[in-house]
Formats: structure tokens, sequence, C-alpha cells
């Protein structure tokens, strides 16, 4: 655990009077908001920094402890035993009660050896009003390949588990809401709920769009020219197809219900469409130089 | 259906330490719906989220309702901007 400097987080010296740290505090929340830089984790963490600050340099008792002990915070437990504790309800003003993204308020270990608890006294006086808990908000990285079908995935989230089952075909950045296991209601209401987003990172040589993949496809020359067949990768195998005489570059074909399954419809499937890339050979034999020249001569000068 | 619920405005004041005013102040600028029902004004559950934004906007950054305001509509814009960006990035990636 180390020593915090709350006088350089709020960017003062320590001879701050009251109106500067609340500037200062003020300037700095305006700045971090979470509300204000959404998906921003280090802004998040920042903002609950500059609150931790505030709590104790905003409070005239807190900060003159945290002055007294200062970087020997490590013995102030020791100065203090004997009941003397300071019960950590401190009189703080603040009625920071978020209902959103910090209900956890979990402020440093450093604050806690320090004052006790953490800054969870503002619930005093409430008893009896019944409040539903916080919500939650929370990611899941998944592979491409991984939603390609169904899965159960067991989460923790605030030390309960949450058997989930994750429907094929889920888009990156969908967020789903899951109803009760947000934080904990007070008094007896209803708890939070959980927002979970899913982060779905492409692990595949196919480029997913809604439903439909495409891929490109390297058709070697002769191929293309002659015709044949060809094998094509999909999510579930591969498949093959056949080549017409004189296929061209770049030629993009459509393979029905070979993409990526719809969310929520069981045995639908979006398409694939593969993009023909045919290939010039760059490093060639003198013997294929002299078949090639042939054949340009023939194509030149029209001998059958 | 879920059945909505609703939390009285007085409940809802008392938790967050504000005046049943500033709601109303919202609700003219557009920002909250109050649901009148045998004469108690509530707030619907589901919009709770929303407004408990609002509410911390206007007390952690010492703004004006009307500031709120201006501050909801550009997030909405942000949000907006982020997911046509999120869009085209995807198909930007068929052409690399």
């Amino acid at each position: 655990m180390e020593f915090i400097d709350y006088y350089k987080i709020l960017e003062i010296d320590k001879n701050a009077s009251a109106e500067d740290i609340k500037k200062a505090y003020r300037k700095l929340a305006r700045k971090n908001h979470p509300d204000l830089n959404p998906n921003d984790k280090n802004a998040e963490a920042k903002f609950k920094q500059v609150n931790e600050a505030n709590e104790v340099l905003s409070d005239p008792g807190k900060r003159k402890k945290y002055d007294q002990y200062g970087k020997d915070w490590k013995h102030a437990d020791q100065f203090e035993k004997g009941g003397q504790r300071q019960s950590g309800s401190g009189g703080s003003g603040s009625s920071r009660a978020y209902s959103g993204h910090f209900t956890e308020e979990d402020f440093s270990d450093f604050f806690s050896s320090m004052f006790g608890g953490g800054g969870k006294t503002q619930n005093s006086g409430r008893e009896g009003l019944k409040y539903k808990g916080a919500d939650y908000k929370s990611e899941l990285h998944l592979r491409l390949s991984d939603v390609f079908q169904s899965q159960k995935h067991t989460l923790t989230v605030g030390g309960k588990n949450i058997r989930l089952t994750i429907q094929a075909g889920i888009e990156d950045g969908q967020t789903v809401k899951i109803r009760g296991y947000g934080g904990e209601g007070t008094n007896g209401g209803p708890n939070g709920d959980l927002y979970l987003t899913f982060v779905v990172q492409n692990d595949t040589d196919f480029v997913r769009e809604g439903n439909d993949l495409h891929t490109k496809l390297p058709v070697d020359l002769y191929t293309a020219v002659l015709g044949g067949e060809i094998t094509v990768p999909t999510m579930d195998g591969k498949v093959k197809l056949k080549l017409i005489t004189g296929t061209q570059n770049d030629t993009k074909v459509r393979l029905k219900g070979k993409g990526f399954p719809v969310y929520k419809e069981e045995g639908k499937f979006g398409d694939l469409y593969v993009t023909y890339q045919v290939e010039i050979p760059k490093n060639i034999s003198e013997e294929e130089k002299v078949l090639f020249e042939q054949l340009a001569k023939l194509k030149y000068h029209g001998t059958n | 259906m879920e059945p909505t619920n609703h939390i009285s405005i007085h409940t809802f004041c008392q938790y967050h330490g504000i005046e049943s005013r500033l709601i109303f102040t919202f609700q003219e600028l557009g920002l909250v719906e109050i649901v009148e029902e045998d004469t108690e004004l509530y707030l619907e559950e589901e919009k709770l989220s929303r407004l408990e934004q609002i509410v911390r906007l206007y007390k952690d950054l010492d703004l004006s309702p009307e500031g709120v305001e201006v501050v909801i509509g550009l997030l909405g814009k942000i949000e907006k901007l982020q997911e046509e960006k999120r869009i085209l990035t995807r198909k930007l990636q068929k052409w690399e």
C-alpha cells in the first residue's frame, strides 16, 4: 500500500483554503466525470481518486488527521488504539449517491487504513426506506468464433455467480440487461440490474457485417482460366465450389446460409460472400516463360 | 409485458437529497417524464438511471438545469456518432 498524496491529486498546495479545494475538486470532477467520459476507464479511475482526495481534504477533521500523520499513516492506528478511533461518520457533507457507476465507492486501501470503512456513511439517517440497489456495468470479452454457437458461461459479478446462456450471433457492442444482478437493495428494496456489454473480437479471417460474412479467397491463375474446383473455408467446415472457365479477378459469389447465425432466431443464418483473388505467378521458371510466350504469340498472331 | 414499477417523486428526492421542484424543472425541459396516478406523482423505474445521470450531472458538476439539458443533448449526439463510427470501422475492415 502506498502513500497517496491527495494534494497532488487535486493539483493544489498544502496551504490551499477550503475554497481552493472546492474549486480544484469541481474542475477535476468536471473533466473526469464518468457521465461525460463513458467507457473511459482512465477517467473513471481518476474520478475515483479525485473524489477520495476531496472526501479527505474537504473535511476539516480528516484533513487534520491526514496532515498530521501523512506519510506515517501506518502508525496512525497505533496512536488511536484504545477506543479513540474515529467512528468514521465525521460529519461529511458529501451526498454522493451514485446509483449508476460508483456504488461500490471503492476508496483506496490507504483511505480505509486511515479513516476506516470507506466513505459509506451517507446512508445513515435513511433507515426504513426501501431503495433499489445500484446498476452495475460490465464487459464480457468473447471471440467471434465463440459466438458462432450458443454457449453457457458462468460469470462472477460482485461475489455472485451468474449462469448465462449467450445466444449465437450476439453483436459486438451489444448490451443485455440482467435483472437483479446489480447491487443489493437497501432495507429489502429490489436489487439493481447488471448491464453486460459484449466485446466480440474477430479471431477469424472473415469480416462480419451484420449476419453476413465476407472473405477473400486466392485462386491460382490456371484454375481461374481453365475452371475447376476450389475449397472454401466456412465457419463450420469446408465447402467445395466449381469455378467456371475464365473466372475473373474480384468475382464475388454468395453462399446462402453460410454466414453468421441470426441472434435469437435458431437455425437462421446470414450469407457468406466470397471474393476470388486471382493470383498472377511472380517467379516463373524458364520453361513456364517459354510456354507463356507461346500463349502470347497465339493470342497476338491469331494462329488457331 | 412486464409491469412498470413506479417510484414516488417524494421517495426519489429524499434519497438523492434534492427538492421536488428540481424534478419539475427537468420535466419542463423535457428531460423527465412524470406519471400521475391517484393524485400522486411518480417516476418510471425503467427511466430512473437516466434521471439519476441527470441528477449526478446537476449535483457533481454544479450545473444549472439548462446546462444539464445541453450536456445530455451533446452526450446523445456523441453516442450516436460513436455508433456510426463503429459501423463504419467494421465496414472499412473489408478493404484492409
